[in-house]
């Protein structure tokens, strides 16, 4: 059997890999698992071609193959591949292929392509399915909020989702987690610096205080934070300097304000209704101010300590929401 | 007999014992129970949050010899565990990744992982402040990390996660550490303090406790050094050992400033410089009793988010001479002043006119609630004019004329609006943001209100006017005119 894995996800690719390692007799592993990089092309293939001692199945990995730059002698110990014998599984990795290339052609002849991409980062209900049933896997229950808080924490990346999940199940000892928990062991910085965003919107100082103290006890490095909330304020001034002037519809919108999702700007709009473009103005200006001051290092003139600087972060930031107590 | 630090010998010698970070000992404690071992662990959080010592006690409880599995209560006396914790165990290698950050060293390491253990169950590298290992060398021990012979751990600890390569981090079990509340701090103290009968007030572990920003080990630290004095201590001693202000050095300036006594300013701030503190250090300190002031203005309720060392009754106190505006401005004076002590070599001089600057009578406009339309620099006091005689610019009665020039600015009818609401309760102050102040006259407002709002408004407008006359601290009564705003499209309150 001879198999492409071709695409981005890592954490599939090295699922399948290991359920393939899963097939031939443990007892035998090394003389039955081969792996080699791609410029170790022809001995993969002549020891492919080798019956296992063994008498059992037998599998070769050929990993990193970049298509594009094999040649001519590549094609040549490709013709090879005829002579496969079936107990042997050939796998060839790849993040990526052409498939206008001669060679890429003369593979999908004799292999089977299994295509593994990564979901794409901005497909939350896809990643929430994903990381659903990938707990379910493991026997780890968790609460809806938990799982889509998760979506958001991790991403698209699956690797990463894995060992958290791991975590959480090792943490929780087969008992249902709540979404307070999950916050506790899986942080995700920038939510929290887009709650702040919102907060800071709503003029709630207690909440922003709250908000701010936690990302600081979480080190979260200032300009991080600074430049978070500059991107979402900067976005909401956009949208409602374009509301105010007269533009009407959603795509419209989204293509000035470059917006990516047009989705987000049915909440966008419900998020700058009741917001005074003044103030959102005033707010980006002042962020600026910040950010610049913090680049200098201006204002850490006494104790060059982390937290030391994030105590003068809190003054702007608070004259900041409160610009926008006044609807 | 030689003395151990006291973050040393209060070191905690199990999981349950580590201060704070509840998830994290929940989380280990069952991977030890139930041998979920992961292949590589990071550990991330600032400093003194306890992750070389929970990188230290994990690898004691999968090692221990005195049971036949990984326990979560090491004995801390057989062989292993007292390798381990001095640090020359041959199964436990702890290496300082930053001084040992090529790629020869983490090929090295690599090497070594492949050998069995020898005494223990499984051979630990905990690698401490990996983030100074060089790109290649994380390169290098990404395969390593990701697929470990079984009997290898590795535990990464580190400062700054955003400095470890991502490929590393998605490979690792990752543990955020949090900052220790001043509560947690304090009560871990007290507890030090008993054990090593040090006779301390709670006031002085709390200064401690914020002196530390969160960090253990610089609380224990310093309750160490002020152990040596033969006396009760204070939260006074504390600040003195520290080197910063204390709290009644501060509250005499800050008394001196609300009660625009300038000679009394003057004489406090020359006696701090004269015991040696250094202009800058009190601007620092001043800043930080400002920064918590604003705090006490925004939420009067938060005392856990304090960090100066003036104490919350007295702060509270004093926040009711000021408004929000007022202490905002002196914070932007003070960190402007700052600025400029970097550059003076007169730095004494620059700090009384600092201070001077921060009195309330010499404040523009809006702060200081009197509606006299100065422009900013007029009031202020730059060293080279007339020193020391400014005090003469007093609220003055407000005059028709002046008004009207305030009136012309938004901004200013914003902020007197803003003042307003501020005198108001909490539950009101949700109904007064629905109206905007639009026209301030003599005597005479106009409030602009939202259509849905303008019965709650038209009902309470001797309230309303009552309050802009404190808050214009006008000597006539004012009439309130109420209208409805002009709804645009948008549903944005016109101007």
């Amino acid at each position: 059997m001879i198999v492409l894995l071709t695409g981005d996800d890592q954490h599939a690719i090295q699922e399948q890999l290991n359920q393939y390692k899963t097939e031939i007799d443990a007892q035998w592993l090394t003389l039955c698992y081969h792996r080699f990089p791609a410029d170790h092309l022809d001995r993969a293939i002549s020891v492919a071609r080798t019956r296992s001692l063994t008498g059992g199945k037998k599998l070769v990995i050929v990993e990193n193959c970049h298509l594009k730059q094999w040649g001519d002698t590549e094609l040549e110990t490709l013709q090879q591949l005829v002579q496969v014998p079936e107990f042997t599984i050939l796998v060839f990795v790849a993040t990526n292929v052409d498939k206008r290339l001669k060679i890429y052609k003369h593979i999908v002849k004799y292999a089977q392509l299994s295509e593994l991409t990564l979901i794409p980062p901005w497909r939350n209900d896809l990643i929430e399915k994903a990381i659903a049933t990938q707990a379910k896997k493991i026997k780890l229950v968790l609460s809806k909020d938990a799982v889509e808080y998760l979506a958001e924490a991790i991403g698209n990346d699956m690797t990463r989702a894995a060992s958290e999940l791991r975590k959480l199940y090792i943490y929780g000892n087969s008992r249902k987690l709540e979404f307070a928990e999950v916050k506790e062991l899986v942080p995700c910085q920038t939510q929290n610096s887009l709650q702040l965003a919102s907060a800071i919107r709503q003029g709630e100082s207690n909440q922003v205080l709250h908000l701010l103290d936690d990302l600081l006890s979480r080190s979260e490095p200032l300009m991080v934070i600074v430049s978070t909330l500059l991107t979402q304020f900067r976005t909401w001034l956009w949208v409602k300097s374009a509301i105010v002037s007269g533009v009407k519809k959603d795509s419209e919108l989204a293509q000035l304000c470059s917006i990516s999702n047009p989705n987000r700007i049915y909440y966008l709009r419900q998020e700058v209704a009741n917001t005074s473009i003044n103030a959102l103005a005033k707010a980006v200006t002042m962020m600026l101010d910040l950010e610049m001051s913090i680049k200098r290092g201006a204002d850490s003139g006494a104790v060059a300590s982390h937290r030391a600087s994030g105590k003068d972060l809190l003054p702007t930031i608070l004259s900041i929401s409160r610009l926008f107590k006044l609807v | 007999m030689s003395t151990v630090a006291l973050h040393q010998k209060y070191r905690p010698q199990t999981i349950a014992e580590l201060v704070g970070q509840p998830y994290i000992k929940t989380a280990l404690t069952n991977a030890v129970k139930y041998l979920q071992i992961a292949p590589a662990y990071l550990f991330t959080g600032s400093r003194g949050t306890g992750k070389t010592s929970t990188a230290r006690i994990f690898s004691k409880s999968l090692n221990c010899l005195n049971t036949k599995k990984p326990t979560d209560q090491p004995c801390g006396i057989c062989q292993s565990c007292r390798s381990i914790e001095t640090s020359n165990s041959l199964d436990v290698s702890e290496i300082d990744a930053a001084s040992n950050n090529g790629v020869d060293d983490a090929r090295a390491l690599i090497e070594r992982s492949t050998l069995a253990p020898v005494a223990g169950r499984y051979r630990i590298f905990i690698l401490d402040e990996c983030h100074c290992l060089t790109g290649n060398a994380f390169n290098a021990l990404l395969k390593c990390i990701e697929e470990p012979p079984p009997h290898v751990v590795f535990i990464l600890c580190t400062t700054e996660l955003h400095k470890v390569l991502p490929t590393i981090v998605s490979r690792c079990q990752v543990f955020n550490f949090r900052t220790l509340s001043v509560q947690t701090i304090v009560q871990h103290l007290g507890i030090v303090a008993d054990a090593e009968s040090i006779s301390i007030d709670d006031e002085a572990l709390t200064a401690i406790a914020r002196l530390s920003d969160g960090g253990l080990r610089d609380a224990l630290q310093l309750l160490g050094q002020v152990s040596l004095l033969d006396e009760d201590i204070t939260a006074n001693h504390v600040m003195e050992i520290a080197g910063g202000v204390t709290e009644t050095e501060l509250m005499s300036i800050l008394q001196a400033i609300s009660t625009n006594n300038t000679f009394n300013l003057l004489q406090v701030a020359r006696v701090l410089v004269d015991s040696g503190k250094t202009p800058k250090l009190i601007l620092s300190n001043l800043l930080q009793t400002y920064r918590d002031l604003l705090i006490i203005k925004s939420a009067s309720k938060e005392q856990s988010l304090l960090t100066g060392c003036v104490s919350y009754a007295q702060l509270k106190a004093l926040a009711n001479h000021w408004n929000f505006e007022t202490l905002n401005l002196s914070l932007a004076e003070l960190q402007k002043a700052e600025n400029y002590l970097r550059y003076t070599v007169n730095a004494a001089v620059w700090l009384e006119v600092c201070l001077l600057n921060l009195m309330p009578s010499l404040f523009p406009v809006s702060a200081t609630k009197t509606l006299s339309a100065k422009p900013v620099h007029h009031g202020k006091l730059l060293p080279t004019v007339g020193v020391y005689t400014t005090n003469k610019v007093t609220a003055k009665p407000v005059d028709d004329k002046l008004l009207q020039t305030v009136a012309d600015q938004t901004t200013n009818l914003a902020q007197i609006w803003l003042s307003v609401m501020d005198t108001a309760k909490p539950s009101n102050q949700k109904l007064l943001a629905h109206a905007n102040l639009v026209k301030l006259q003599g005597d005479k407002a106009i409030l602009e209100v939202t259509p849905a709002y303008l019965k709650k408004f038209e009902s309470s407008k001797e309230a309303i006017a009552k309050m802009l006359q404190r808050a214009t601290q006008s000597q006539k009564p004012m009439t309130v005119l109420i209208k409805t705003a002009n709804k645009s499209s948008n549903g944005r309150v016109k101007a």
